[in-house]
């Protein structure tokens, strides 16, 4: 199991959890990415290993935290399958900018680009888009958001939903009358929502996990669900399907880079399973 | 229309990853017509001084007749013929200029040919055309072969043959063809771009544009459907400049870049034939436009831009306007905001100047003091007339007034004949992408050859 803990952060698993009971209508497009400027922080990683492995490669070389709650909203191997793939980035300035300003030497052949795009097409005619950049000043972003049929959800750089009317019934939120297909929901009716669709997982453990910590709270659930699934004997939150799916971008965008952004195949992992399950749930030992 | 086009796509299937040497794929080309003998480019086109220019207008649905009030607050301006299919609707537009004071313009309807009589007047010097989309080119080309400059409502062609078309007829003619792109004049685009132009975000390596406006409610607007028709039978991105516009501007396009291949993808439709279904109570069954499509494009100078187009499933209105800067980042919906390295800002132009960080978005105080000191030229000259008189929060008026005035003093207009190619051409060349597995298709050089002959996007002054 890969050990992705932004899939349990609080707007992702509540997010998901109203996409589930349909309040999004059909989920058509996701986005994801990691886009977080480390230019502070290169210098924390053992003999450099981070920023050397961006010199070294081109390509999305950390996709998970933007693929993992994507593709779980897209109930991926378990109705659907990633087709192809075209990536696409923009040359490298920043990043060696950063090898001369920590190691003191030019760096002509680095080789991750500073912004690098990502668009995947998945067998059920959904859409997503991921992005990378680890050198450039932008606020923190996840990119964590889903556009459904019937609704719209959003987190970075504020969360915040868009619902038809029809989605949400006036006994859950207030200002029933006020929600509208073209904006956001007020935060009354924001609150409302995260409230009624409170993942049992947050409902059990959110409280200890904010004290206990790490990321807000979500490694935590991370690892108890881990053990949890584990003493019981249940299948776990994140299967190695889900691990190839989440870091494949790594090697299949480089070959799509490489050869002018052509669209390139994103194997059955699961060798023929992808549909053997209808839609991604967590297990529970009751 | 399966066309045959020379390519080279890489079927790169389910082949052993590592250690397989693939040659590169070439992306698609599209044609590129051969200039006539003698025929060169209109980078920076001037034509004489206008001292009044004389306007015909041809489409008064639902931009003409805002865009005919909005010239009766321009001076140097004479609104000379009105065209439309319904009379009733070239009477409202006379009712407009005669509230202002302006003389009754000469009246062409009820027919399918009568825009034709308007651009053969000899006392018209431009033909504003904001009719619906599949009629602009062939408008336009008619226009400028009697000799009139035209400005196009948008996007101003809508295949690869009528952009062509459009820019030859401009180079042979030496006739101004303006895209009547607003967005460009928006109060944060303009003076986000004024930042960049003052290197406040150091080069800019990524931008964002979109048109993602829920036009569910507004099908019916459209005289006999002819909008949600175009998208029941094109797919691709058939609606990209609001997006393109800011972004290209951003980039300086074929002002020092230009655009080499794009790639797309799209969703399946389900809202778009549900539209259908709602409207015109029968089944689409072939509806072509996703309900969300995405593209990505390469530069020559090595940036990337990512567009998007959605008008049916409900969300938030954006155009998506982002930029990513080495030393900086800028982004407009849902929120306006910048990021910024302390550096790039002097502590006597911003309060907080020690709160700022390349982590996070400068605090309103810091926003409002930047774009205060970066206000456009342009902005502080018309804002406040932009405002009163309105259009789209007045980057309507903006627009037609620089149009008005660059004619009149004999400049470049602000966006030319290879602006309108490369903001329009996203619909065929997205859909030949679309077509092909999301397979790269090389973006043409509209200039043939003169993409790198200014250096940096500017607005002209007559001073």
């Amino acid at each position: 199991m890969m050990l992705e803990n932004c899939v349990y952060d609080f707007f992702e698993l509540t997010t998901l959890n109203m996409a589930q009971n349909n309040v999004f209508g059909e989920v058509l497009h996701v986005e994801g990415a990691y886009i977080h400027n480390l230019e502070d922080f290169w210098g924390a990683y053992t003999h450099n290993w981070r920023l050397d492995y961006n010199e070294h490669h081109r390509g999305d070389v950390y996709a998970t935290h933007g693929m993992g709650p994507a593709c779980q909203l897209l109930d991926m191997h378990r109705g659907d399958k990633m087709n192809y793939l075209v990536a696409m980035d923009t040359k490298p300035v920043n990043g060696p900018a950063a090898v001369e300003k920590h190691e003191g030497r030019k760096a002509p052949d680095f080789k991750n680009g500073d912004h690098t795009l990502t668009m995947i097409q998945t067998e059920k005619g959904k859409t997503m888009h991921i992005q990378h950049n680890v050198v450039t000043p932008r606020p923190y972003s996840r990119m964590y958001q889903l556009t459904g049929t019937d609704g719209f959800a959003n987190k970075y750089p504020y969360e915040g939903y868009c619902l038809r009317p029809t989605q949400v019934s006036a006994d859950d939120v207030p200002n029933h009358e006020d929600l509208n297909a073209h904006g956001f929901v007020p935060k009354e009716v924001k609150d409302a929502l995260m409230t009624k669709y409170k993942h049992r997982i947050h409902a059990e453990l959110e409280e200890t996990a904010k004290k206990v910590g790490g990321h807000g709270g979500m490694d935590f659930i991370m690892d108890y669900r881990l053990i949890y699934c584990l003493r019981n004997g249940l299948p776990l939150d994140m299967d190695v399907y889900d691990l190839a799916e989440w870091s494949c971008l790594a090697e299949l965008t480089a070959i799509s880079l490489e050869n002018n952004s052509a669209p390139v195949e994103v194997p059955d992992f699961t060798r023929g399973a992808w549909n053997k399950v209808q839609g991604y749930r967590h297990a529970f030992a009751d | 229309m399966k066309k045959i086009y020379s390519l080279f796509l890489v079927a790169v299937l389910a082949i052993g990853l590592s250690g397989s040497v693939l040659e590169a794929a070439n992306p698609i080309k599209v044609k590129v017509p051969k200039r006539a003998k003698g025929q060169t480019d209109v980078i920076n086109l001037v034509s004489p001084k206008l001292d009044v220019v004389r306007v015909g207008f041809i489409g008064l649905g639902m931009r003409g007749p805002g865009a005919v009030s909005r010239f009766t607050h321009i001076e140097g301006t004479d609104v000379v013929a009105l065209c439309d299919l319904y009379a009733e609707r070239v009477e409202r537009c006379q009712n407009i200029l005669t509230k202002a004071g302006r003389e009754k313009a000469a009246a062409y309807s009820g027919s399918e040919d009568a825009w034709k009589e308007l651009c053969e007047r000899e006392d018209i010097d431009l033909v504003y055309i904001a009719t619906d989309w599949k009629t602009h080119a062939k408008m336009a080309l008619y226009a400028m072969e009697h000799g009139k400059h035209v400005a196009i409502e948008v996007p101003g062609a809508m295949t690869m043959k009528e952009i062509w078309a459009l820019i030859d007829m401009s180079e042979k003619t030496r006739l101004h063809c303006m895209m009547l792109e607003n967005c460009v004049y928006d109060f944060f685009e303009l003076t986000t771009l004024n930042m960049a132009q003052n290197n406040v975000f150091g080069e800019v390596l990524h931008v964002e544009g979109a048109y993602i406006h829920n036009l569910e409610d507004f099908w019916g607007a459209y005289t006999h459907n002819w909008r949600l028709d175009y998208n029941e039978h094109h797919r691709g991105d058939v609606y990209a400049t609001h997006g393109m516009g800011p972004a290209c501007q951003l980039l300086d396009m074929h002002r020092g870049d230009k655009m080499n291949y794009l790639v797309a993808m799209d969703t399946k439709p389900v809202n778009g034939p549900a539209a259908v279904e709602k409207h015109e109570g029968r089944k689409a069954p072939d509806f072509k436009n996703g309900d969300h499509t995405l593209t990505m494009i390469q530069t020559e100078k090595g940036k990337t831009m990512h567009i998007q187009h959605n008008v049916v499933t409900p969300r938030p209105y954006s155009r998506m306007y982002q930029l990513t800067g080495t030393d900086g980042f800028a982004n407009k919906y849902p929120y306006e905001g910048y990021c910024l390295r302390p550096t790039q800002v002097s502590a006597d132009d911003v309060p907080n100047h020690e709160n700022l960080n390349a982590h996070g978005f400068v605090p309103k105080e810091v926003k409002d003091a930047l774009m205060k000191k970066y206000k456009h030229r342009i902005h502080a000259e018309l804002e406040e007339t932009a405002k009163k008189v309105g259009g789209h929060g007045g980057m309507d008026f903006i627009m037609d007034y620089r149009l008005i005035y660059c004619l009149r003093n004999g400049l470049p207009l602000d966006m030319d004949v290879y602006d309108l190619a490369e903001w329009s051409c996203l619909a065929e060349l997205t859909a030949i992408s679309l077509e092909n597995n999301s397979a790269p298709v090389e973006v043409p050089d509209f200039t043939r050859g003169a993409w790198n002959k200014v250096q940096g996007y500017r607005h002209a002054f007559a001073d």
